[in-house]
């Protein structure tokens, strides 16, 4: 009796060909048991370690990956601390600058006031004393006035004094002195 | 006493005259003064000027003008 199913067919047509190439059921099993035994040793000399190797290195990958993140998270805040800084910076000047203006406008105010209030003394003394040189003058002048008058006087009287006003003086002053005396 | 009194030094601008004489010999003997002295100077430009001890009478013209003057 023949089975005649296309996998019996499959099977049978395999086997012919196997024979053709010399390759036997035995020798198949052989080399899958190799093929087991090459596969097992493979993983278990150069998967793991590669693995390992592999694992490693992602492990190393993923720090470094970190370090990096770290790193510019790093420089992040050193860049937004260099703003910080910068931006004070430019505040403190900024205040710096203020306060400089300031103090130079108060100095020029101080200066300014100063030398209104020597422009005041400075022309109040200058006033006084023309005050003062115009009085003497005037004073200068009266007297030098009063000098002239006396003098004139002087020889005016001296030149028209006659005997009896000379008498009447002399009559007047005696009289006066006993009178107050008598007083 | 005559003897001993103080001489009364009297100034004047021009001789006097006799009256003038007795006015003042009669003033000074008021006041205790039996001689007298006179001196003319014209400079006093009139008037009298009698000085007994350390007292002074000054009436002359000249004095009178630097009253004034001094006034002024």
């Amino acid at each position: 009796m023949f089975d005649f199913t296309p996998e019996t067919m499959l099977l049978s047509a395999l086997t012919d060909m196997f024979d053709q190439m010399g390759i036997t059921w035995s020798s198949i099993v052989l080399h899958l048991i190799n093929l087991v035994i090459l596969t097992v040793g493979l993983y278990l000399l150069l998967f793991k370690p590669v693995k390992k190797m592999i694992r490693e290195r992602q492990e190393k990958v993923k720090k470094i990956e970190k370090e990096n993140a770290d790193l510019n998270e790093e420089v992040k805040e050193l860049k937004n601390s260099t703003q910080q800084v910068l931006s004070e910076a430019k505040k403190e000047a900024a205040a710096i600058h203020e306060n400089a203006v300031k103090v130079a406008n108060q100095k020029a105010g101080d200066i300014m006031g100063d030398a209104k209030a020597r422009a005041k003394a400075l022309i109040e003394r200058t006033e006084t004393e023309m005050d003062e040189e115009r009085k003497k003058l005037q004073s200068d002048v009266e007297k030098q006035i009063a000098d002239v008058s006396l003098a004139v006087a002087e020889k005016v009287i001296g030149r028209d004094i006659s005997k009896a006003d000379n008498r009447r003086l002399i009559e007047e002053s005696l009289k006066e002195w006993s009178e107050k005396e008598n007083d | 006493m005559i003897k001993d009194s103080p001489v009364a030094k009297i100034v004047v601008s021009e001789k006097p005259d006799d009256d003038i004489l007795r006015m003042v010999a009669e003033f000074v003997k008021a006041r205790g003064c039996y001689k007298t002295e006179y001196i003319i100077d014209p400079d006093i430009l009139g008037g009298i000027i009698i000085r007994i001890g350390d007292k002074v009478y000054d009436g002359s013209v000249r004095s009178r003008l630097e009253t004034v003057r001094r006034a002024l």
